[in-house]
């Protein structure tokens, strides 16, 4: 089975070689702010493009690492990742990890367990992997890279794809501080509740 | 009055059950599960039938005779009682289940049976079948319904190779058959419709679909047929005598298209629809495939036909001459070694061209027997080559073997055992990507796969080799004579997924000593007939018991190739005798005296031939046909990618005939070979001393005539057209051997068996002593040895080293007579009968000659605490047979029962004794997961443990490891004293079985067991002979083989004896592969928890090794699934793929 595998991966190979541009598979990184102040949240989205779409190949797993500065950044852990649903398509479940225990190192693995026609034929070719959040801890220029350790399709075969890393600016904190937004909603709801004791009809 | 006949009734009753219980103790049973393949959803209601092989010992596919038939059970289990120790075979019929799924069938083969005990986990999956559709249609594309569709497989051990349906009322047929595993395997299909099963009476012509169909689950669309006229074929099979023959198989051809076969009803006319074609055939082909009995004559012709006819479409049919059937011949005789002992489990083959130059297709081929005999019955008559192979043994082949009509010919065989002569292996080097047998997209096809087809234009082939003698040649002699042939391994088993251990292009070759060239060859068959290539050539001088490894092949593809064919002109078109044309293509462009280039062709249904893929370059053709002049045309050149049409022309020749006599008895000799020194042709004296040999040009020739017994003859002849008469007279030089055979006393013995064996000739004959005495005689003059074999004595050879002289014409009376020693008594079974308060009571029985035998002592020793067995009595069961029960106390490990003469032996000076021993921890037999067959020991003759095999059981124990425990019993067959020899040369012919227990297998993740067995050095055997006779290998079912360790399919390496403490180790793996066999566990691929299904689970344990090399995971190898070395998510993904439910969802 293997030989065979290799056969087909080597004259896909050949014709991706031979036939001139086609389509790359690509992974963005993409920031919310390109340029924030030290304190300011960071959310990071990964996002896949340039996949067929309703046709295979689609994306069956993915297995990467992002590194960034841990000077610079602090990951906000497990409960800030938002894994997309592109691998989970019916929403029964797939197989997720979040792996952190290397400083300036997130690992990030989902196996989709829908079947592989569904894949094909159901998943876009444009969407997001996850998007992670990070604490801004000091002022300066941070790079934030993606390392690939696997990229499947839907039947377990390699997939191959252009990562795009990303450079955020943080810059010293200037603005008058503003009462946080939780202490805002305590104050308005307190000032509610005293409205409708004072107006009970 | 009443009372008394209820007494005699309750009485008779009670007889009755105690006889049935008696019968019942004395039975074995089998059991096992029925389970769907990849859910392991246990089956109810599924008929299981059994069958019993022909012979205990052994059995072909062929050869399996049913029993009766079982239901499984709510749990899918299912069990057949009451049965007699021997093999079985388990079957389960092609069904459809109440749902309307479908499902192919499944056996079991070679199913072991003991006495007393029950074979359990005789597990079968029942697979899914997927289907192949399509419509047939006619040109204008009416529906024709009820017309039979046929897919066919060539795929011999999962299934029938012929599936089919029938079209209904739109046309469409649905033909179910096993789906192909994965994508990786492609089923052929080959269709032809006819109308002999269609209401509607327009003859509609037949069609074949060539292609390949991967099957699944979910259908696979087929070819539509759109259906034109055809015509028909009548005809009628006859005796010598003009009278019908009923129930003969006629099988019509149409070129390449082979269309289903009809048998002749009363009278012995046929009638069948063939398509329109100017190429038609009608063959019957007899034989053990289809023996035919009429009046009591057997009769078997071999393969003949009569055409070619044009068929014309719509009736009348088109009428065929009758085709008249001979009776038969048969062969019949001995396999034995060296020594004259019989080997049993020999397969025998036979090859050959029938008097009408047809080539004999055997179907079946027997096994010898429990006494080494073996018959071909159904034999044509005609002039065959008969071989005797045996697995351990080297292939013994005798040339030349006439066989007349309705006579027997006799026949013995010697084999030598394989470490007697020589081994080679190696690899066809890039064997994978050079093979011939590929599909159309370049994948290589299983070797199950037959080659007599084309698809499209691609030639369907087989590569393999054969081994001759490098004094043999071919040129001049005969195209081939074999010595031996290998099969390649292509890498497929099971369900045609090659395993990941193997090494794919291995071969390996048992061989005399001698010098031997080997040839790699690529064989075609097309449509003007088939054709040989040789791709590769190497030259062994061999050693006796020399092994060479590494000697490996280029496959080298062939880029630069042209065609060469041409129609060959008989001098009438009756003449056209197929299979008995030869056409040698010499390439002249390699060195002289090489063989690489040159190719070899034979007609089939066509006075034509087609070599294709033959390397360019200049050709000498050799034509050699029998009754005809060799003809060579010099000087052919082949151009690429051209066709080079070269014709022959055969012309009669003159005939050379006469009479072979006995010079002193003027008696005719049968049997007598005629060979000239400077023509390939040859002739054999009949029953009447006649030969002929024709197809000589008229010229001065060197004749040399032999038969042993007689002294060569030599005489220049002048063959002159059209005939010459030449009579012959050969000088006898037959003597005999005579003597006496005594046993210990000087007591005669009769009817010992005494085998004179002539190791130059490598023939032997035999005698049969009266009164003590024997005599052997018309033995040609030699050198001899005796093997002498009588019930209830040792066998002897004679003499013990050395060689007897006989001399031309010589009787040579031994002086001294030849005396035999009594054998030990054998071991019949053991079993414990009960346990109470720490001690348990064994039985066991064993059986020996009373004369040797009347007052046995028994005694008894234990092997922890040596207490053996504290209360110890015996028996008489019935003559010969005793019963011995035995008290011990559970501290006892092993114990040990000596039995012996008692003080008065009854032949003074020579006590019988035997020693059993017996683990006491568990019931060996009952306990057992049977089975799984194991062997340690040159003799592989596992099938012949039954009747006259002694069994004994050594204090042999397991030694295993804490993690890797296997809680292994091992029970040993053979002959002690074998085991005993001091002769190097000789192999320790012990057998042994190894049964794992239930639920005490323990195989890691790696597939990998690590086995010690303790056990007894031989008496005097040095470590060198023991050594060089240690093989461990088990019984492969799935293709009837033993695999050694030598063979990387064995699974088993890293063999280790221990000297010091006489342990020898060994590990284990991919036990996959031992078929039918297998724990459930190892079945499923990705079920690394072993829980019987792939789950959330083994994803689990595999996501656990994410990231890591396989040599650094704890699953090891069976986690990397995509075999690139590390365990990442992409086996993950493939895991998922694997998964017995959706969503990989648990139990």
């Amino acid at each position: 089975m293997q030989w065979i595998t290799r056969s087909f991966c080597l004259c896909g190979w050949l014709m991706l070689a031979t036939t001139g541009p086609v389509q790359a598979i690509t992974i963005d990184l993409i920031p919310n702010y390109q340029e924030l102040e030290v304190g300011t949240p960071l959310t990071v989205e990964i996002a896949i493009s340039e996949l067929t779409g309703g046709a295979a190949p689609s994306l069956g797993v993915f297995d990467l690492d992002l590194v960034y500065d841990a000077t610079m950044l602090s990951f906000a852990g497990p409960d800030g990742v938002n894994f997309g649903n592109q691998l989970d398509l019916f929403d029964l479940g797939s197989v997720r990890a979040i792996e952190d225990s290397t400083p300036g190192v997130v690992n990030l693995f989902e196996l989709s367990l829908d079947l592989a026609d569904d894949l094909d034929n159901l998943q876009l070719a444009d969407f997001s992997l996850a998007t992670l959040t990070f604490d801004t801890l000091i002022e300066g220029m941070s790079t934030l890279a993606l390392s690939i350790n696997a990229l499947g399709d839907s039947i377990g075969a390699p997939l191959t794809a252009q990562v795009n890393g990303v450079e955020i600016n943080i810059t010293a904190s200037t603005q008058v501080p503003e009462p946080a937004p939780v202490l805002l909603l305590i104050t308005s709801l307190a000032g509610l509740y005293w409205l409708r004791r004072k107006n009970p009809d | 009055m009443r009372a008394h006949i209820r007494f005699i009734l309750v009485t008779l009753l009670l007889l009755f059950l105690l006889l049935i219980a008696g019968t019942v103790s004395a039975a074995g049973s089998l059991s096992g599960r029925v389970t769907e393949y990849g859910s392991g959803v246990p089956r109810q209601g599924i008929e299981l039938t059994l069958f019993r092989s022909e012979d205990p010992n052994s059995a072909g596919d062929d050869a399996w005779i049913p029993v009766h038939s079982v239901y499984s059970d709510i749990n899918g289990e299912y069990l057949f009682a009451n049965l007699e120790p021997r093999q079985y075979r388990v079957h389960i019929w092609a069904l459809t289940d109440s749902s309307g799924r479908h499902f192919v069938e499944a056996d079991l083969y070679n199913v072991q049976v003991f006495d007393n005990s029950e074979t359990v986990d005789m597990d079968l999956l029942l697979h899914e079948a997927g289907f192949i559709w399509g419509y047939v249609r006619t040109a204008s594309g009416t529906p024709i319904p009820g017309v039979t569709v046929w897919a066919h497989a060539e795929w011999f051990k999962e299934g029938p190779g012929w599936h089919d349906a029938t079209t209904d009322e739109t046309g469409l047929y649905r033909i179910w058959v096993l789906p192909s595993p994965g994508e990786f395997y492609v089923l052929v299909t080959r269709g032809a419709v006819l109308n002999i099963d269609t209401p509607d009476p327009t003859i509609y012509t037949a069609e074949i679909a060539p292609g390949l169909y991967q099957v699944t689950i979910q259908g696979a669309r087929g070819p539509d047929f759109a259906l034109t006229e055809g015509g028909c074929i009548s005809g009628r099979v006859v005796n010598e005598q003009g009278v019908g023959v009923q129930d003969v198989e006629v099988w019509p051809h149409t070129g390449i298209l082979e269309v289903p076969r009809v048998r002749t009803g009363w009278g012995g006319y046929y009638s069948t629809s063939l398509p329109v074609t100017d190429q038609a055939y009608a063959f019957i082909q007899t034989g053990d495939l289809d023996p035919i009995v009429l009046d009591g004559i057997k009769y078997g012709s071999g393969e003949r036909f009569v055409g070619p006819f044009s068929i014309t479409p719509g009736l009348p049919c088109t009428e065929a001459p009758d085709m008249v059937m001979l009776p038969s011949g048969s062969i019949e005789g001995v396999v034995t070694d060296t020594a004259g002992i019989p080997i049993v489990g020999a397969e025998i083959e036979i090859q050959g061209f029938d008097a009408d130059g047809n080539e004999l297709d055997v179907g079946e081929l027997p096994f010898t027997d429990a006494l080494g005999q073996y018959t071909l019955d159904f034999v044509p008559p005609g002039e065959y080559t008969v071989r005797a192979l045996k697995n351990g043994w080297v292939m013994t082949t005798r040339n030349g073997v006439v066989v007349t009509s309705g006579e027997q010919t006799d026949l013995d065989l010697v084999l030598r055992r394989a470490d007697q002569a020589t081994a080679v292996s190696g690899q066809v080097a890039d064997f994978l990507s050079n093979t011939c047998q590929k599909d159309s997209n370049g994948i290589l096809l299983p070797h199950y796969l037959d080659n007599g087809y084309e698809i499209g234009n691609q030639d369907i082939c087989q590569n393999g080799i054969v081994a001759i003698p490098s004094d043999y040649l071919y040129r001049t002699q005969e195209p081939i004579s074999i010595l031996a042939l290998g099969e390649i391994d292509d890498g497929y088993t099971g369900y045609f997924l090659p395993h990941p251990t193997e090494i794919v292009g291995n071969y390996h070759l048992a061989l005399p000593p001698g010098m031997v060239d080997g040839l790699l060859y690529s064989e075609y068959r097309t449509d003007r007939g088939e054709y040989i290539l040789i791709k590769d050539r190497l030259q062994w001088t061999l050693a006796k018991g020399e092994t060479l490894t590494d000697q490996d092949f280029q496959l080298l593809p062939t880029t630069d190739t042209g065609v060469l064919e041409g129609v060959i002109n008989y001098p009438s078109e009756a003449d056209f005798n197929p299979r008995m044309t030869v056409i040698i293509a010499f390439n002249e462009d390699h060195p002289s005296g090489s063989t690489l280039g040159d190719a070899f062709a034979w007609p089939t249904f066509a006075p034509v031939y087609r070599i294709g893929h033959l390397p360019t370059g200049r050709y000498t053709l050799r034509v050699l046909s029998q009754g005809f002049v060799d003809q060579t045309y010099e000087g052919v050149v082949v151009t690429s990618g051209a066709t080079t049409v070269q014709d022959i022309t055969l012309s009669t020749g003159a005939t050379l005939s006469g009479s072979i006599t006995n010079a002193v008895t003027g008696l005719p000799v049968a049997g007598a070979r005629v060979e000239f020194s400077s023509n390939s042709k040859t002739g054999v004296s009949d029953t009447t001393g006649a030969y002929a040999v024709s197809g000589l040009a008229a010229d001065d020739y060197n004749l040399l005539v032999t038969k042993p017994g007689y002294a060569d003859f030599s005489a220049t002849v002048s063959v002159s057209l059209p005939n010459t008469s030449y009579d012959i007279a050969l000088d006898p030089q037959a003597g005999s051997i005579s003597g006496q055979v005594v046993d210990v006393t000087a007591t005669a013995i009769n009817d010992a068996q005494v085998v004179a064996y002539n190791p130059a000739l490598d023939s032997y004959k035999t005698g049969i002593t009266i009164a003590g005495h024997f005599a052997i005689a018309d033995l040609p003059a030699g050198d001899y040895v005796l093997g002498i074999h009588a019930t209830g004595y040792s066998t002897v050879q004679y003499p013990a080293s050395g060689t007897l002289t006989l001399n031309p014409n010589q009787t040579l009376v031994l002086s001294n007579p030849i005396m035999l020693s009594p054998t030990p008594p054998l071991f019949d079974s053991w079993s414990t009968v009960s346990e109470s308060a720490g001690v348990k009571t064994l039985q066991v029985t064993f059986t020996t000659d009373i004369a040797l035998l009347a007052a046995p002592i028994i005694t008894a020793h234990g092997h922890v605490t040596t207490n053996g067995c504290n209360s110890l009595d015996w028996q008489t069961i019935t003559a010969g047979k005793y019963l011995a029960t035995c008290e011990v106390a559970t501290g006892e490990s092993l114990v040990r029962i000596d039995i012996a003469e008692s003080s008065q032996p009854v032949i003074p000076g020579y006590p019988a004794s035997a020693s059993f021993s017996f683990e006491v921890a568990d019931n060996l037999l009952s306990t057992s997961s049977t089975n799984f067959f194991n062997a340690i020991g040159g003799d592989t003759s596992i099938m012949g443990t039954q009747d006259n095999t002694q069994v004994y059981v050594p204090p042999f124990a397991l030694v295993g490891s804490d993690t890797q425990a296997v809680k292994l019993t091992v029970k040993r067959y053979g002959n002690p004293d074998d085991a005993a020899s001091s002769n190097s040369d000789q192999t320790v012919s012990a057998v042994y079985d190894f049964f794992f227990e239930d639920d005490a297998v323990r195989i890691d993740t790696n597939h990998r067991v690590t086995i010690t067995l303790q056990f007894e050095k031989p008496v005097d055997m040095s470590q060198e002979a023991f050594e060089a006779d240690l093989k461990i290998g088990y019984f492969r079912v799935s293709d009837q083989q033993w695999v050694y360790q030598n063979d990387p399919d064995s699974g088993i390496d890293n063999i280790h004896i221990n000297w010091l403490n006489s342990t020898v180790t060994f590990d284990t793996s991919h036990f996959t592969r031992f078929a039918a066999f297998v724990p459930k566990a190892e079945t499923i691929p990705g079920d690394y928890d072993s829980d019987g299904d792939v789950d959330r689970d083994d994803l689990s344990i595999l996501l656990l090794d994410r990231n890591k090399t396989v040599e650094a995971s704890a699953c090891g190898p069976a986690c990397d699934l995509d075999q690139d070395g590390l365990i990442t998510a992409l086996d993950a993904r493939t895991l998922v793929l694997l998964c017995s439910r959706p969503r990989c969802a648990t139990e």
